[in-house]
């Protein structure tokens, strides 16, 4: 049991450094052609253009050795320090406003800063079983809280007809399956996409249905994930790769979910046993 | 360690609650007034007989409407002949950070002007309860096929607070064209014109607007497209174009002369939706009538400075550009970039010397940036650099001119467009004679 305890816990931690790393990647081909550090630095900061490229490259080499290192030598400091670059990432657009509901996107962007925070506590080594165990569950309802923001503020975005949104829908059936879907019908999709999302929130936040739940936001991720690519080609497959949270981590709970459930059968059995014997 | 990462996240809170960034207006507020300020003309589809009037006051008024006439009263109200009550007013909207940043709170009207005479002078007051602005004057769009010039230019804003030293230069130096070539009608603006379209920007966006104003009381109408800076409900209170239609969304065709169609789009709402389809049908009606049909909207297709890449980017040119080029549009003005650009006609992503010409990235007063040289689309004959400008487009049947113009009265591009053989306007020509 201890064993498939361990693999189980490697398991998520690998999920999540994978999710860390492809999140790098992309912000960092985000920060060598213009992000929203670049436009803070340059329009609300007032820096010379030039000395925001520099530096917004800086940030985008950091980001790659940070990617490297999460996968060949994960440490809480460099997980630190993804956590902040995220967050700051979220933070800086957020300032910048300029896309519709720019307002909203530490929530929307919630599950991409709890990932490596995530991971902060599962690198801990816990004095004993009892921290670890609280370890454990504080992981678990990070990762359900970051999830459920960002899939709460895409459904009610989603609901509230995002103007991106309905163009995913419209490019992506366009280049998919080479049918033009008017925008009335996209937009009836994305109201009843919208209930969805927040109807699986609600689901996760459920253990009973937890499962069940973030098997579809695996699902959904991944194929919201994929439409920016769809709707207007390969180039866009860094917006891919920021999102790659969006479905790693609902495996993860899933996973942690299944190891608590182990634990708590594990502990039961020797009880039971003993019950037996008297 | 559950200590050290509540800690962690109480820090990233305090972060996210950092604002470095508040505006504080260092102008003295007048007491709360029913003056009319901010004083402006909007032109949308028609403007050689319609024209919209807007201005603000910092108190609401009970009775706020346009005195006008195409002579001369002097300010006096009882002498115009023509009178025109306000079609929407309304309190504007005011966030708490243009509350902190003490500007007034403050009251949008608009009055829409129908049926007055093309390229004719119209002089009017806006009057709200008992104050009433001073005389100012605006002309309509011709209806004909004669020569005039326009104003094209994007991105007014500053991140910081104000002055913003850089946008009332141009606005200045518009006034002075204005002045200098009085064959100039309107401004044709690519949007962003402030940080966000909230009041603690607006406001000094209106004010700093008061300079495009000529000596003798000329107002330069703008034609406004909406930006990604644009989205707050302030842009809809103070850019009121009307209520139908495609308007409150901010995509529509003006048609200035007989021979001039701008049509204004939105990259900010769906670009492949209904836009789309208007767009084509758009593009159908007016390209066979028009000589030139030139696009505007915010975002480029054929970005300079920013990533040509991105998603918004890639968009345009998916679902736009292919549109323009089996219309064969002119030329198009794209602003956000935040340098000035030129391409080489582009059809099929090629230089094609019967493609179209993409210009601008916007220079009306925003911090300029580093444009990226390298690009094929912008080597000579085409041209990119930056520095803050405007762009003159000179109209006439012989030609498009194209002029950017510099902060300090240089022409930093120079380009003129050879008119396309059109089939269908011989043919008109033809039938009208």
């Amino acid at each position: 049991m201890i064993k498939i305890q361990n693999h189980g816990e490697e398991a998520v931690k690998w999920i999540i450094r994978i999710a860390i790393f492809a999140q790098c990647l992309g912000i960092a081909r985000l920060a060598f052609s213009g992000s929203p550090f670049g436009y803070v630095m340059f329009m609300e900061w007032g820096w010379a253009h030039e000395a925001t490229v520099e530096v917004e490259y800086y940030l985008g080499y950091l980001l790659i050795l940070i990617s490297i290192s999460i996968l060949v030598y994960p440490t809480r400091i460099v997980a630190a320090l993804a956590a902040i670059l995220f967050f700051g990432f979220s933070r800086a657009a957020m300032i910048d406003g300029g896309e519709p509901f720019s307002e909203w996107l530490l929530a929307s962007h919630a599950v991409r800063f709890a990932a490596p925070i995530a991971l902060i506590l599962l690198l801990t080594p816990w004095k004993n079983s009892k921290d670890e165990y609280i370890g454990q569950k504080t992981v678990l309802w990070l990762m359900i809280g970051g999830l459920a923001l960002t899939f709460l503020a895409h459904g009610i975005q989603a609901f509230l007809l995002h103007p991106h949104f309905v163009d995913y829908i419209i490019g992506s059936a366009q280049t998919l399956l080479q049918w033009r879907v008017d925008q009335s019908t996209a937009e009836l999709l994305l109201r009843f996409i919208g209930i969805v999302d927040i109807i699986v929130v609600a689901l996760l936040l459920i253990s009973s249905t937890r499962q069940y739940a973030a098997s579809w936001m695996i699902f959904w991720g991944l194929i919201t994930a994929l439409s920016r690519m769809t709707d207007v080609g390969f180039h866009a497959y860094y917006e891919v790769l920021i999102r790659f949270s969006h479905f790693c981590i609902p495996l993860a709970i899933i996973i942690l979910t299944m190891l608590f459930k182990e634990r708590n059968f594990a502990e039961k059995q020797p009880k039971k046993a003993e019950g037996i014997e008297v | 360690m559950i200590r050290y990462t509540f800690l962690f996240l109480v820090l990233l809170i305090s972060f996210s609650q950092a604002q470095g960034f508040v505006q504080t207006n260092e102008e003295q507020i007048n007491e709360p007034s029913t003056k009319p300020i901010h004083g402006r003309v909007v032109w949308v589809e028609d403007p050689a007989t319609h024209a919209i009037i807007s201005w603000t006051t910092t108190l609401e008024g009970s009775s706020h409407q346009v005195y006008y006439d195409t002579v001369s009263h002097g300010g006096d109200i009882e002498t115009y002949n023509f009178q025109e009550r306000t079609a929407k007013d309304g309190k504007l909207t005011m966030e708490d950070s243009d509350l902190e940043a003490d500007v007034p709170e403050s009251f949008y009207h608009h009055a829409s002007l129908s049926n007055l005479e093309p390229s004719t002078r119209y002089y009017f007051v806006m009057s709200s309860d008992d104050e009433v602005s001073q005389e100012y004057y605006f002309i309509t769009a011709p209806d004909d096929d004669r020569p005039f010039q326009l104003l094209w230019g994007g991105d007014s804003r500053l991140g910081q607070g104000p002055p913003h030293k850089q946008r009332q230069h141009m606005n200045r130096k518009m006034a002075q064209l204005l002045e200098d070539k009085p064959d100039i009608l309107a401004l044709a603006h690519g949007a962003d014109y402030c940080s966000r379209a909230e009041w603690r920007f607006l406001y000094h966006w209106f004010g700093d607007h008061e300079q495009t104003i000529t000596s003798d009381g000329r107002m330069l109408p703008v034609i406004p497209s909406r930006g990604n800076h644009d989205m707050h409900i302030g842009f809809e209170e103070n850019f009121w174009i009307g209520d139908e239609g495609t308007l409150t969304d901010y995509y529509y065709t003006t048609q200035i002369g007989s021979q001039f169609a701008l049509i204004t789009l939105n990259t900010e709402i769906s670009m492949t939706g209904n836009q789309r389809d208007w767009l084509e049908n758009e593009l159908k009606e007016v390209s066979p009538v028009n000589q030139w049909v030139m696009a505007q909207y915010h975002r480029p297709g054929f970005a300079v400075a920013k990533d040509f890449d991105r998603t918004a980017h890639a968009r345009v040119r998916q679902q736009w550009v292919p549109l323009f080029e089996e219309y064969n549009i002119d030329l198009a003005g794209e602003a956000d970039g935040h340098i000035l650009k030129r391409t080489l006609p582009i059809r099929n992503m090629k230089h094609d010397p019967t493609g179209v010409v993409y210009i601008g990235e916007g220079g009306l007063g925003v911090p300029q940036r580093k444009p990226n040289t390298d690009l094929w689309f912008v080597q000579e004959p085409g041209f990119v650099g930056n520095g803050h400008h405007v762009h003159l487009l000179g109209i006439s049947k012989e030609g498009l001119q194209i002029r950017a113009i510099g902060i300090d009265n240089e022409i930093l591009d120079e380009h003129t467009l050879k008119p396309r053989k059109k089939e269908s306007l011989k043919v008109l020509e033809a039938s009208t004679r």
